[in-house]
């Protein structure tokens, strides 16, 4: 029973902020409610209302493509950064300290630098661009642009994941590396066979805490595109945060958020169903 | 193995070995140059322009350091464009503190509990735990915002407290459990033989040994509340309560010609703290500091 008293705070953290509100928004998806007058039942208003929102399949659009974008940074290319990072040599620890560094910048601020950075009239490389005679480009500007940039600026941010890595990658016997070696494997051959599969729990990891972070991005739309140009970058949470806070249509937001919840949790669920047949667990007996 | 038949080149021995060795150390460090370069770029540049003249930020080409370098955007920075910082600073010091505080606490609790006691519904409550872990932030944020404003807790500090309060994060909950199942349970039962009971046992017996996960763990609460622009959005409007991120960019927005020199230097001095904080923790804690935890998963 004392068992209780320590998770007390978590009992009911867990009620009153996590599924009391999931349960209280899927109730409030299906009224309409705007705060100031009472909340009346629609029934399946809003979830029709989402289907028929250009707004709305926009927003879920231009999400995946970021979320692409973000997990070939976030989980492929940070593995090969870490990997870098983890041979043996002068000059290593600053390399790991220089790759976390960005991700310490509050992404607000590293929002307005990279829109500086690329400003269509002003920037440092439409000015570079000149300077080599090549044509101007209009970066967030320019509609067809404007989101892979911002998925190509997460590069910065994989520092997180890069430490996860990098302890991964350290935990991993090195004999298992000498016996491979010895029957003469590659570079490549010792990657697929020890590297890949020892790893694949944080891999896991990565790739979990990833889907998480980057159906939520909001700061750098907020911040600095506005969901623009042409709502290329209107992503699913600025759609939340416009329909909840600024139009206070609190039941499609809470629809619109449930949604979100759902294929959140659908994703990250399908993952760990098929986590059986590419993830390798050392020392356990399952 | 007998693979004869393998395409892979013959091991090369001798000078050629020693020769493709060198040269794939070489081809090790320039990538590391390069993806060093990448990555430190925009961050200079963001303390090359914090350390520029005022309305002279962005001549072209830009030197190497700034000219004339401005020391004073120190100073300068913090009393802001059109709202002085310090009193934003002074509410982001108290959420990102005892938001840290509380949430270590509760998730050590909880994380003890879950590693240490057995008790119904344990199991239960663990699965919960970690499917909350994919919970995205937004999903509860309306429920949240409506029930702190029909209890008038929008636009004072518990609005962003209050939840780290009970339980702290489902991730903090997972690190510490997943911590204290790889301290040897010889300890609890020493400290039971010496009457201490399970609180006392927590806190005097494993807490001392959880240091290093408590401090990674602390860290990155610290950094997320710190750099937390939804959250103080949503449950501040009011100067009251709103957080660093929303001075600055009030400060960054205030002007038509946005400051850019004290925007980029209010920034510097926001993550200067924790950065430096970071690096001497990297220090203390050699590898991997930050998910020791997780080594037992």
């Amino acid at each position: 029973m004392v068992a209780y008293g320590f998770l007390a705070p978590w009992i009911i953290g867990l009620a009153v902020f996590y599924l009391g509100p999931i349960g209280a928004s899927a109730v409030l998806s299906f009224t309409d409610y705007n705060i100031i007058s009472p909340a009346e039942f629609t029934g399946f208003d809003n979830y029709e209302k989402m289907i028929t929102d250009g707004e709305f399949v926009q927003a879920l659009k231009v999400t995946l493509y970021y979320t692409a974008f973000f997990l070939l940074m976030y989980v492929v290319l940070s593995l090969f950064v870490a990997m870098l990072a983890n041979r043996p040599g002068r000059g290593t620890g600053l390399f790991r300290l220089v790759v976390f560094l960005p991700s310490l910048i509050p992404l607000f601020a590293a929002a307005v630098l990279w829109g500086w950075i690329f400003n269509t009239d002003f920037g440092l490389i439409n000015y570079i661009l000149d300077e080599i005679g090549l044509p101007r480009q209009g970066f967030f500007q320019s509609p067809e642009q404007a989101l892979p940039l911002v998925g190509m600026l997460t590069f910065w941010s994989i520092g997180s994941a890069f430490l996860v890595y990098l302890s991964g990658l350290q935990s991993i016997p090195i004999h298992l590396y000498e016996a491979i070696t010895v029957d003469g494997a590659s570079a490549v051959r010792r990657f697929w066979h020890v590297t890949l599969p020892m790893l694949s729990p944080v891999i896991l990891f990565n790739l979990i805490i990833g889907i998480v972070l980057s159906f939520q991005v909001f700061d750098i739309a907020w911040v600095l595109t506005d969901g623009g140009p042409a709502n290329r970058t209107l992503f699913w949470v600025l759609l939340i945060y416009r329909r909840a806070f600024q139009d206070f249509e609190m039941g499609y937001a809470s629809a619109l958020s449930w949604v979100l919840f759902i294929v959140v949790a659908g994703v990250t669920g399908l993952i760990f169903r098929t986590s059986r047949w590419w993830v390798h667990y050392e020392g356990r007996t399952r | 193995m007998t693979a004869p038949a393998r395409l892979s080149p013959p091991v090369p021995t001798g000078n050629l070995a020693q020769r493709l060795q060198q040269r794939r150390k070489i081809l090790w460090y320039l990538s590391m140059v390069f993806i060093a370069l990448v990555m430190i770029l925009p961050v200079y540049y963001m303390v090359y322009l914090a350390f520029s003249e005022l309305g002279k930020e962005f001549v072209f080409p830009p030197g190497i350091i700034p000219d004339p370098i401005k020391f004073e955007n120190v100073l300068r920075a913090p009393e802001g464009t059109a709202t002085p910082l310090w009193g934003y600073a002074k509410n982001s010091i108290l959420y990102a503190g005892l938001g840290t505080l509380g949430a270590l606490v509760a998730e050590s609790m909880a994380g003890f509990a879950l590693a240490r006691m057995r008790f119904p519904g344990r199991n239960v409550l663990f699965a919960l735990t970690v499917g909350m872990l994919i919970m995205p932030f937004v999903a509860t944020i309306i429920p949240k915002f409506l029930l702190f404003s029909r209890i008038g807790l929008v636009d004072t500090y518990w609005a962003l407290i209050l939840p780290w309060w009970f339980g702290g994060s489902p991730y903090g909950i997972f690190l510490m459990r997943q911590f204290f199942l790889t301290i040897p349970r010889e300890f609890d039962e020493a400290a039971l033989i010496d009457g201490a009971g399970p609180w006392r046992t927590m806190w005097l017996v494993l807490m001392p040994q959880a240091v290093p996960v408590l401090v990674a763990l602390g860290m990155l609460h610290f950094a997320y509340f710190w750099n937390d622009l939804l959250g103080p959005l949503v449950f501040c409007q009011t100067r009251v309560c709103k957080t660093l991120p929303q001075g600055i960019l009030a400060n960054y927005q205030a002007t038509w010609d946005p400051q850019w020199a004290m925007f980029m230097m209010s920034t510097v001095l926001m993550v200067a703290p924790v950065a430096v904080v970071f690096i001497l923790a990297q220090r203390r804690f050699k590898q991997g500091f930050l998910f020791s935890g997780l080594g037992g998963r």
